[in-house]
């Protein structure tokens, strides 16, 4: 008979986001379950309260997501409401101080996510389907495509066990 | 007295699940037999979260097994119960029955 496999995205999402130190043996255990006869959808529920319940990197990734977001949130606003100048003296100004505040975060992260927000002011990159609407409202880009830019440094990040 | 605190109703299930089970105890047993003994499905993750807690407590202890086939290639972990583990379940069944102790008979009427 041939074995059954795991769901790829399943198996992909407990990797990036399950305890590191006990996945190998909780996905195993999963896979010899799955073999015995478990359904999908019970694989799937699984996989949804093994991430929330082994996942100690979720209240690292909220934070990290709510506190970048916030962080360059405050100069955005700054700059649009004063209508200071798109310079890169103000851009750099605000740069450092937001580097300073988010290393003492030691979250790699939150670098990713600075460098990726401030690249994309430069660049002019409008990321994210809200940006349009938000522009209206003097938002500039830093603000809308840190969460994304984010979220991406997270996917392409293996989360470590000291992480926590 | 445990050291720090009472063992939670979850936590208790799965050091006695540890117990019944011996040298055979990993994730699915243990999640069979918790099903099985209780009545309620206990979630493999919930299973492996309460382990993890129990094993920073020094309450069990882990080793890996040898990788199968059937599991895709991936080791079981083993779980035992620790000497501290057995005195924190003995003084948590001690306070649960002198609890216990105190209340009439419950015959579908509240205490």
């Amino acid at each position: 008979m041939k074995p059954r496999k795991p769901p790829v995205a399943a198996t992909w999402l407990l990797n990036r986001f399950g305890l590191a130190a006990r996945n190998e043996a909780l996905m195993g255990d999963l896979a010899e379950e799955f073999q015995n006869g478990r359904t999908l959808s019970w694989y799937w529920k699984e996989t949804a309260v093994a991430i929330v319940r082994n996942g100690r990197f979720l209240p690292g990734f909220a934070f990290a997501s709510f506190s970048g977001w916030a962080l360059q949130l405050i100069p955005a606003l700054l700059v649009s409401t004063y209508e200071f100048p798109a310079s890169r003296a103000v851009a750099g100004v605000c740069g450092v101080c937001l580097a300073f505040l988010q290393m003492r975060a030691r979250r790699l992260s939150l670098a990713v996510n600075f460098v990726g927000a401030i690249y994309a002011r430069y660049c002019g990159i409008r990321t994210g389907p809200s940006t349009g609407a938000a522009s209206r409202y003097g938002l500039s880009s830093p603000a809308m495509s840190s969460p994304i830019i984010l979220s991406l440094a997270f996917c392409f990040t293996r989360p470590s066990d000291d992480s926590a | 007295m445990p050291g720090r605190g009472f063992l939670g109703e979850f936590e208790l299930m799965v050091l006695l699940a540890l117990i019944r089970l011996g040298d055979e105890a990993y994730g699915v047993p243990i999640s069979h037999e918790i099903r099985q003994c209780s009545g309620r499905e206990a979630a493999l993750g919930s299973v492996y979260a309460a382990l993890g807690r129990l094993e920073e407590k020094g309450l069990v202890t882990s080793i890996m097994g040898d990788p199968t086939a059937e599991r895709g290639g991936r080791a079981k972990r083993f779980f035992r119960i620790t000497e501290q583990g057995l005195r924190d379940i003995r003084a948590t069944q001690k306070a649960l029955t002198n609890l216990w102790k105190g209340i009439r008979e419950l015959k579908g009427e509240m205490a």
